[in-house]
């Protein structure tokens, strides 16, 4: 039944190296592209700025050009994740429901093999192919994601485009559309469910679970003064700007993990009463607010926070993270693709019709 | 048990909201040619994907070819060959394709056999299924089925829509490969005229249930036709009035005598094929609407 499975799902093969193949060229085009002017951008005479002189015009092309054709690739990596879940979507339910909704499902089950035989081929089929069509894209992303920086490598699309999770969230797709194949015998709204799904559930796993896979790390934020010939710069201590930020706002000393909503919203309202209040006690600012001076500001912070119990707090993930939730997510997703596998194959295996 | 190709005691097949078996029991002796008819719905093709182990009933046991254990294990499914309805093929499979299918899928199969099959039909083995038209995919289905040397054969409507030609090359080779001997084949259809040519066993379905099953030439010697108002003739004794009414002026009844028929009810007249179906058929329709 592999030969037969691998006939069957041939052509969506072909056609998906196809978009696989274009993809990549256009990944590695771009990225050596925008390396390339990141390279003349940071080297003399621009050295990552803008400086005056008469090489100004020509660091300031460079500079937009490497912008311009970041900034426009967040659609591209939409794109490819979009389109990669689909077309996983569609190997799975081209697998099972495709024989349902052709009723080839009657031949095959009449054939000398069992139907557990029958789920087992045409799922290692489906899962293997969607492995070694997304593999090769995984990586090239992974270093077009490097080469052009267009976002956090934490974001949404852009953590799922890095690395080698995308593997394994294109063959949850497939999983799932094969064993909802076995009751939704429709594979056009099969394939459509199945993106919608995967990728929501991709979203709130992202939002509400990565917390649960890996600890965030805390960072307790001090208002400082930052000095420059102005008279300072106000400023809070804050992680990396690549960190993946989770939560950032008062909360009470002592308590761990993120803040309820509520508890965010009282703690808010109560440093922004008690900076008021403090501003008119200790500099005579009007309670409805005023001007304060970077020092002042820094000040009312840190009085505030320590009067109130509270501690003005960073949960995040650090860049060093990004391997370990990479594993963890992509270990998570195999895991749903195994019980997947397993509930389609207990079903075939009691099915009596 | 072993005696019978296949055996069906007291099947029935209930989805959601009807029945499409009821308390089905038949035996069909080995080595038989045996034709299913019956109206539409009448639940043919349920009975036959239950033989072939494609779907299992909701009560009642089924014994295939002397074996009633699990109807998806691959020895089982070995010994029987399923021609569907629809006659499922890949249809963007080359016919070669197709065969090669086969020969992945199961455990015996005669790849001589059904290549010389395809051949002698004039089907090109480069052929895609999409492009067959309606007998030449029949007789590749069908082909597939055979080749894989099966000793029951159900057949679910195998001629439905082809034209005379195809048809009657389609029961040819059908007839060729179980001349042979050792096969059994339980075939569902409409044409009482094919059941004449290649059956030699009848099992006629109304309503959900077997309303007759036995040897054909059993069937055809022992029933008779009564024509004519109620006082014409009396009931040979042991008769069994299947169907019909006689009034004071005219009627017709078909009757089920018990064999060997004595010389004075060989003066009733000799009903066709035709005419017993549809008696038992309409008589299955009054019992359900009483």
């Amino acid at each position: 039944m592999i030969w037969v499975t691998w006939r069957r799902l041939r052509g969506v093969l072909v056609a998906g190296a196809v978009v696989v193949l274009a993809a990549m060229a256009w990944a590695l085009y771009v990225g050596q592209r925008a390396q390339r002017l990141l390279g003349e951008y940071q080297k003399a005479p621009c050295l990552g700025g803008v400086f005056p002189g008469a090489n100004a015009p020509a660091c300031t092309k460079i500079s937009s050009q490497y912008y311009n054709l970041r900034d426009t690739q967040g659609n591209f990596v939409q794109a490819v994740c979009v389109v990669v879940v689909v077309i996983a979507a569609v190997l799975g339910a081209l697998a099972i429901a495709g024989e349902f909704d052709r009723g080839t499902v009657r031949w095959a089950w009449t054939q000398s093999l069992t139907r557990r035989r029958w789920w087992g081929d045409a799922t290692v089929v489906a899962l293997s192919a969607t492995a070694v069509l997304v593999t090769p894209l995984a990586i090239t992303m992974s270093w077009f994601e490097g080469a052009v920086q267009y976002s956090g490598r934490f974001d949404f699309l852009a953590f799922l485009a890095d690395g080698w999770v995308l593997v394994p969230v294109a063959m949850v797709a497939t999983a799932l559309a094969m064993v909802a194949g076995l009751f939704l015998r429709r594979p056009g709204w099969l394939i459509a469910l199945c993106a919608v799904m995967v990728l929501g559930g991709y979203y709130v796993e992202q939002r509400s679970f990565r917390t649960v896979l890996l600890s965030p790390e805390t960072l307790v934020a001090k208002a400082v003064v930052i000095p420059d010939k102005s008279g300072g710069q106000y400023s809070v201590t804050s992680p990396n700007y690549q960190s993946d930020i989770i939560f950032s706002g008062p909360r009470a000393v002592g308590q761990s993990g993120i803040p309820s909503n509520a508890q965010s919203v009282a703690n808010g309202n109560a440093t922004a009463a008690c900076q008021a209040k403090l501003a008119h006690q200790l500099y005579r600012l009007p309670l409805t607010g005023g001007y304060e001076t970077p020092a002042q500001m820094a000040t009312l912070f840190n009085r505030c926070d320590t009067q109130l119990g509270l501690q003005y707090v960073f949960i995040y993930f650090p860049l060093n993270k990004f391997w370990s939730l990479q594993d963890r997510e992509g270990a998570l997703d195999l895991a749903l693709v195994a019980l997947f596998w397993w509930g389609g194959w207990w079903w075939v295996r009691r099915s009596r019709s | 048990m072993t005696d019978f190709a296949v055996q069906l005691t007291h099947v029935t097949k209930s989805y959601r909201r009807r029945d499409a078996l009821r308390d089905c029991t038949v035996a069909i002796p080995r080595g038989r040619v045996a034709a299913v008819v019956g109206s539409n719905g009448a639940g043919k093709s349920t009975m036959l994907r239950i033989m072939a182990g494609l779907t299992s009933p909701t009560a009642g046991e089924v014994a295939v070819l002397g074996e009633d254990g699990p109807a998806q294990s691959a020895p089982r499914l070995s010994r029987v060959g399923y021609l569907d309805q629809e006659r499922p093929l890949y249809r963007g499979f080359r016919v070669a394709e197709m065969l090669r299918a086969a020969t992945h899928t199961n455990q015996h199969w005669n790849d001589d056999l059904a290549r010389e099959h395809v051949r002698s039909l004039g089907i090109g083995l480069e052929q895609r299924i999409r492009d067959l038209s309606g007998g030449q995919h029949a007789q590749v289905a069908l082909s597939i089925c055979l080749a894989r040397e099966p000793e029951l054969l159900i057949l679910d409507e195998p001629a439905a829509a082809l034209d005379p030609a195809a048809r009657h090359d389609l029961l040819q080779l059908l007839m060729q490969q179980v001349s042979g001997g050792g096969v059994s084949v339980v075939l569902s259809t409409h044409a009482l005229d094919d059941v004449v040519a290649v059956c030699d066993y009848l099992v006629v379905m109304a309503h959900g249930r077997v309303v007759l099953a036995d040897d054909l030439d059993y069937i055809l010697h022992s029933h008779r036709l009564v024509r004519g108002p109620a006082n014409d003739h009396r009931w040979p004794e042991g008769a069994v009035v299947i169907h019909g009414q006689r009034g004071a002026r005219d009627g017709v009844v078909l009757l089920r005598l018990e064999l060997p028929v004595a010389p004075d009810e060989c003066s009733f007249e000799e009903p066709t094929l035709d005419e017993i179906v549809l008696a038992y058929m309409r008589q299955s329709a009054l019992e359900v609407a009483s």
